[in-house]
């Protein structure tokens, strides 16, 4: 017999076993699964642990860049928050004046500027015309009087603070003490203002804006009176040197008031 | 490398423990992703039709394939007879071609299409759907080029393992 004959033969048996085998169902015992069982268990655990190696890093490298675009996120809207607190800050601001010192706030402003000058005591605004601002517009903010535009562009407005040595500012005492006198500028910090003589006036007392020069509304806060100059014997006015309740040089956020 | 480093009996029993780990981490590996994994089981059947007589690789093919069926916990004798037909299609493949370029690939060819062969037969005989038009589609064709990846790399491992095949065999 040729040997593929044999072949042949040998395989045509075989596949009659099979056909046997499959046809009646016949399955091994458990047992002899079970003894290969801990080889295919470490297949299958090697298997596993390739596939999580190769999952882990991907997702490791796709973890990666999501944390970059969350973070990317998060900035944006660290800076968006940024902006909202500042714009709330703002309106509470000009919510407090307008309850406080006069209802006909105008805008709010931005300081860009100041006056490089030792001497001038001078702010400008990132707003101007454009925005409804005119000269002689007293600025503001909650803890008291800044100044008056006395320059405006369209995008721009210039302040002359309360320290500035070409300011003057009517006031008044504060708390009914009467006395009725003209604040004006001295540089670098302080205002200086005549009272007429017959006034009582301390350190310690609130000044506060009169109706006299018809351009801030009445009683807003100006300073507080820090030292008293002594009356010489042919004074008709008492001075007193008065520290401002805004500090000039920190202020960032102003509220303009509409004119008289 | 190709030289055995230790006695016969340890390095089939190497082998062995090789194929059945490897072919359950690569199907552990592989099926998740729809990838049939390579049959190192029909390569061994290869392995033996190169190194032992033709009547004997086919009894030796069987006996694999019904390790396989074990392993399986399925009906004994389906991927046994399978089995045996790839590598009885390897032997008459071999015997036609002799010895010459491509041989490895025509190899596997052979047993893949031999081996599907008998899978259908089987299918018919036992009117199940074993077999499918889809399974004909997508599996077969996957799991040709799966166990074509493999071949170089397992005839290595099987020549270190089980010898070189033996110069009048070839």
């Amino acid at each position: 017999m040729r040997e593929w004959q044999r072949l042949g033969l040998v395989f045509a048996a075989l596949l009659v076993l099979s056909m046997v085998m499959t046809r009646t169902q016949l399955v091994a015992p458990v047992a002899l699964l079970s003894a290969t069982a801990p080889l295919t268990q470490l297949g299958v655990v090697t298997g596993d642990n390739l596939r999580r190696a190769v999952t882990g890093f991907l997702e490791q490298r796709h973890l990666s860049g999501e944390v970059s675009a969350l973070t990317r996120a998060n900035e944006d809207l660290r800076q968006k928050n940024e902006l909202l607190s500042l714009e709330v800050r703002r309106l509470h601001q000009v919510t407090q004046i307008t309850a406080t010192q006069a209802p006909n706030a105008v805008a709010t402003a931005q300081v860009i500027a100041v006056n490089p000058s030792p001497l001038l005591a001078r702010l400008t605004l990132n707003k101007g015309s454009a925005d409804g601002l005119q000269p002689r517009m007293p600025v503001t903010v909650p803890a008291g009087l800044v100044g008056q535009i006395t320059q405006v562009g369209a995008h721009q407005a210039v302040v002359v603070s309360l320290v500035d040595p070409e300011s003057s500012v009517g006031v008044t005492l504060a708390g009914g003490k009467g006395g009725r006198g003209l604040a004006t500028g001295a540089p670098p910090d302080r205002l200086k203002v005549e009272f007429t003589s017959g006034v009582n006036v301390q350190p310690g007392d609130v000044v506060v804006t009169s109706s006299l020069g018809g351009v801030y509304p009445v009683g807003i806060r100006v300073g507080q009176v820090e030292k008293v100059l002594l009356l010489g014997p042919n004074d008709l006015t008492r001075t007193v040197i008065v520290r401002p309740t805004v500090d000039v040089g920190s202020v960032t956020d102003v509220t303009v008031l509409g004119r008289l | 490398m190709s030289v055995p480093v230790g006695p016969p009996w340890l390095m089939i029993l190497g082998y062995v423990v090789a194929l059945l780990v490897l072919q359950s981490a690569l199907s552990r590996l592989l099926s998740p992703l729809g990838v049939p994994p390579p049959d190192l089981f029909l390569l061994t059947g290869i392995a033996l039709a190169r190194r032992t007589l033709p009547v004997s690789a086919l009894l030796g093919a069987y006996a694999l394939g019904l390790a396989q069926d074990i392993l399986g916990a399925g009906a004994l004798g389906l991927h046994a007879a399978a089995l045996a037909g790839g590598t009885l299609l390897v032997l008459l493949t071999r015997r036609a071609a002799g010895s010459r370029a491509g041989q490895g690939l025509l190899s596997v060819l052979a047993a893949v299409l031999g081996q599907w062969l008998t899978f259908m037969f089987l299918t018919y005989w036992l009117r199940t759907g074993l077999v499918t038009a889809e399974s004909l589609v997508h599996i077969l064709p996957l799991s040709l080029l799966t166990t074509l990846i493999a071949a170089p790399l397992w005839n290595w491992f099987a020549d270190y393992a089980l010898g070189r095949v033996p110069d009048g065999l070839e």
